[in-house]
């Protein structure tokens, strides 16, 4: 199966990109005029090019799931969280991405500066570089890997989608921005679950200093055991474990 | 010389209780090495591996205090491209013999080639999974890293652990049309991969910069790094999480390079210290960076 290949941004590109997009005067920036750039690349061979008929649906798809949460006026953070969980399962998902396009990091440059700026902006502001550029914090980027890791049905991995209803915003940059720990589904997956039993008995609001240390912990635990190649009763246990005394020692008894 | 020192809480194999044999590349024309750097490889070419791994059971149980029935896991994972994802190639279990002497266990993984791209990280890891031990310090909780190393492996963009390019500045931006060089630094997550946060872009419209980095003049090269080193070092010591401790930080981290940085520019001096001379004395903490990373003396 030929892999559809992506436009993506050289790094220089995105962040000479942004910076003129960032100086624009206004608080929003209107539709863009063309999803195609003349600095847009291409991987040499091995694909074939996405056709510009799919990327104005990928473009009309996000946009309609922005439109639904009050894309293009200012939106409540409910709203954004809302458009994070359903963009999140469209980028890893539905839109047919291939995976080791989607590990590109200016590929999601392009979806941030070139493809989707009016709901960059939207959803982020312009002066957030990390949301524009390619790099972990890329709004689209993030979302795709939030997907992912936790969401979509792969490599032998049910779907999970159900599941993450329950994450606060503050549990999901916990997880899928640390890498080191989280990189891998499995691992990621039983995390967000462990996250859910904890504040299950401590209340969300009380998750976020706790999830904290608890990943953290697990970073430091994870120098000396493995926790990818655990079964997974083992490594829930190990999760459960963790987070209570993260618990315990903000002062919630278990 | 680099040093680990992460310290255990149990007790590790010595380096005679595994021989790791080498990776090599599997083809229809046989087998080789596998190289840093794999030419003519694009999503179509599918890469598979074997490698050898000797291990000496006796050796390793007397070593780890570790019985028979004993249970190690052999698992090889990958990580490929900027999005760093850890996937799970490879898992085996093997009940360890404290009476042998010798096993070989060989290893073959096939990594489709529409799973991979830019550079790929094959990492090979033995730990315990369920252990029958005498020894209190014997390593008895499963998921005890054993044994472990990575080979990196570039794909695209050539060689070299440091993404470089280049693009003419003068179509960007003004006012860095004649500068030699760019740093494209992310937010520098310590634990991030050094690779995919730090990129160096030299500009096109200086011939003359090229041409020095190309034909590797050494005192452009020398430029180049001091000024790439002074410009991750004055960023990461501001970050209360930066302890200078390499061992802190997931190996090819942004903190574990900034780490190695440090202890070589600064031999002996702490965050705080190295912190304390960027701010009171500015043009002794740039000269002594200068002074090991611009040396005339190629490393």
């Amino acid at each position: 199966m030929t892999v559809e290949l992506l436009p993506r941004l050289k790094p220089v590109t995105a962040e000479f990109l942004w910076r003129s997009i960032s100086e624009v005067p206004g608080d929003d920036l209107p539709e863009p005029k063309s999803i195609d750039h003349s600095t847009v690349l291409y991987t040499a061979t091995g694909g074939t090019r996405i056709a510009p008929a799919r990327i104005r649906e990928i473009r009309h798809d996000l946009v309609e799931i922005a439109k639904r949460q009050g894309f293009p006026n200012a939106s409540s953070d409910r709203q954004k969280t809302a458009f994070d969980a359903r963009a999140a399962r469209y980028l890893a998902e539905e839109a047919g991405l291939a995976f080791a396009e989607c590990c590109r990091s200016g590929v999601w440059a392009y979806f941030a500066i070139v493809l989707l700026p009016d709901v960059t902006t939207w959803r982020f502001s312009r002066g957030a570089r990390d949301r524009w550029v390619g790099g972990i914090r890329n709004t689209f980027g993030m979302l795709w890997r939030r997907g992912y890791l936790l969401g979509a049905a792969h490599s032998g991995l049910q779907d999970n989608w159900a599941a993450l209803d329950r994450l606060t915003q503050d549990a999901f940059v916990q997880i899928v921005e640390r890498p080191g720990v989280a990189g891998n589904p499995v691992v990621a997956r039983a995390i967000s679950s462990g996250w859910i039993r904890a504040a299950d008995r401590v209340g969300q609001k009380n998750m976020e200093p706790i999830a904290r240390m608890a990943i953290r912990w697990l970073g430091a635990y994870r120098r000396a055991y493995d926790l990818d190649s655990l079964p997974p009763q083992v490594l829930d246990s190990w999760v459960d474990d963790t987070f209570s005394r993260a618990g315990e020692f903000h002062g919630f008894k278990y | 010389m680099r040093t680990e020192r992460l310290g255990y809480p149990y007790l590790k194999p010595g380096e005679h209780a595994l021989s790791p044999g080498a990776w090599a590349r599997v083809t229809e024309a046989g087998s080789e090495p596998l190289p840093e750097v794999l030419p003519h490889w694009d999503y179509s070419v599918d890469v598979c591996l074997r490698r050898k791994l000797v291990v000496h059971p006796a050796i390793l149980a007397a070593d780890c205090g570790l019985d028979s029935s004993t249970v190690l896991g052999i698992s090889v994972s990958v990580t490929s491209g900027e999005q760093p994802v850890r996937r799970n190639c490879l898992d085996e279990t093997y009940v360890l013999d404290a009476e042998s002497d010798r096993v070989e266990i060989d290893l073959d993984i096939n990594l489709p080639g529409n799973s991979l791209q830019g550079r790929m990280d094959v990492a090979t890891l033995l730990t315990v999974r369920s252990a029958s031990s005498h020894h209190p310090l014997a390593p008895t909780i499963p998921g005890a890293r054993l044994w472990e190393d990575t080979m990196p492996c570039q794909l695209e963009s050539g060689g070299g652990r440091l993404g470089m390019e280049a693009e003419d500045f003068s179509k960007g931006s003004p006012e860095i049309a004649e500068a030699p060089w760019f740093f494209l630094v992310g937010r520098l997550d310590l634990q991030e991969h050094f690779g995919a946060n730090v990129r160096v872009t030299l500009n096109e419209a200086r011939s003359d910069v090229i041409e020095s980095i190309r034909g590797r003049d050494p005192v452009a090269l020398g430029f180049l790094a001091t000024d790439l080193v002074r410009h991750v070092l004055t960023r990461v010591l501001d970050d209360p999480e930066f302890s200078g401790e390499p061992t802190d930080f997931e190996p090819d981290s942004v903190g574990r390079t900034a780490s190695y940085w440090m202890s070589a520019a600064f031999p002996g001096k702490d965050r705080v210290q190295v912190a304390g001379i960027r701010n009171d004395q500015p043009e002794l903490f740039e000269a002594t960076i200068a002074s090991t990373f611009g040396s005339r003396h190629d490393r």
